[in-house]
């Protein structure tokens, strides 16, 4: 979470019919809070994170807080006002200044947790919603721009890397290895997070040597499944580069 | 996974675990309003450092009291997995918060003796 965070107070400041809130998480704890009221509200063409909470005051039920939860295809279109002037309920008896009702932006998609080391590269996701302070004039974006990476090599030196790349509500994923004389291998499994690291692993490609000519794997989500991240891992060999290039999509090919 | 916890970070890798077995027995709303009572009153909703643990806070609490969970029953799986994750973010938050300095180090001791406390 960059601090301080993004504002929609300067979107309106100046004049701007939206407010974007873009920003890569820093942890699975990231919570971001706006002080103005929204039309509407969509997820972001950039949204690694397939489904966004957005919490708001609600006297009508326990705890004054309501949820709405944006997903690929189901942005949300109706006045969510943000209640700068008064509490939510829930959050007031602990002798201490409540909490105002800002409206609340936070991951619905369980994000887990971010360990970078010398065998492995974890990608946080980004977390990317439109907030409307203008009734909207079009059609609210109803699908995320596909996702591209490209790696000019896995830093293998003989042992094994992995690069977890999040996956989250894909339906399609095209990755190719190119080819190595080098004598490494790759897999591709698909992870669903039950825990901080705990998950339920999917082999989608058992470790296949690299060589003879560029390796392609696509995934097909109705076949496949779906994933909340996408490992690969390339071991053994003698760390030749291989160049790897990985497409994510939210549209069926 | 055991209590106490030795860190904010342990508490969050090992939160689903923990509270498990509060969920089994029927007492995993009312230790989990203690436990955003007893963080809240940790946190000062003036600092704007603080606000983003505050706002989890609130959270917590609001569907925490939406949540049924009938005397010596269980709650409802997924109302008990949603607050669940919502413990993890939280505490995670926490985590960073305290590397970050965001807390100072008094104030990410009482948050996890409160988790300690609550779930013990």
């Amino acid at each position: 979470m960059t601090y301080p965070q993004p504002s929609a107070n300067e979107a309106v400041v100046d004049g701007r019919d939206s407010f974007r809130l873009l920003t890569q998480l820093v942890s699975p704890g990231d919570i971001y809070q706006s002080e103005q009221s929204g039309f509407a509200f969509a997820l972001g063409p950039q949204s690694d994170l397939s489904r966004i909470n957005v919490d708001y005051f609600d006297n009508n039920v326990a705890g004054s807080m309501q949820r709405v939860v944006l997903g690929t295809r189901t942005p949300y279109t109706g006045i969510i006002q943000a209640r700068n002037e008064t509490t939510y309920e829930a959050a007031t008896n602990a002798g201490r200044p409540p909490v105002p009702g800002h409206i609340l932006f936070s991951p619905a998609n369980l994000v887990p947790k971010i360990v970078q080391s010398a065998s492995q590269q974890v990608f946080a996701p980004v977390l990317d919603v439109i907030q409307y302070l203008q009734p909207p004039s079009g059609t609210l974006p109803q699908v995320r721009n596909d996702k591209d990476y490209f790696f000019n090599d896995f830093p293998t030196a003989g042992g094994a890397y992995s690069i977890f790349l999040p996956f989250y509500g894909r339906v399609f994923a095209d990755i190719r290895f190119n080819t190595s004389a080098g004598g490494e291998s790759a897999r591709i499994r698909g992870y669903n997070y039950y825990s901080s690291s705990g998950a339920i692993i999917t082999t989608l490609m058992a470790a296949t040597a690299l060589a003879g000519g560029p390796l392609q794997k696509l995934v097909r989500a109705p076949v496949d499944g779906f994933f909340d991240y996408i490992e690969l891992t390339v071991s053994g060999g003698t760390g030749l580069a291989i160049q790897t290039f990985v497409r994510f999509s939210d549209i069926p090919q | 996974m055991a209590i106490p916890e030795a860190s904010l970070q342990d508490a969050a890798d090992n939160v689903f675990g923990d509270v498990y077995i509060h969920w089994l027995t029927g007492v995993f709303k009312t230790k989990t309003q203690q436990f955003c009572n007893n963080t809240l009153l940790e946190l000062d909703t003036q600092l704007p450092l603080n606000m983003p643990l505050a706002n989890w806070c609130a959270v917590l609490s609001a569907y925490n009291q939406q949540a049924t969970e009938p005397a010596l029953t269980r709650m409802q799986q997924d109302t008990f997995t949603e607050l669940t994750r919502s413990l993890y973010r939280l505490l995670s938050l926490a985590a960073y918060a305290e590397a970050q300095s965001w807390i100072t180090p008094a104030q990410a001791t009482d948050i996890l003796a409160a988790f300690n406390n609550a779930y013990a």
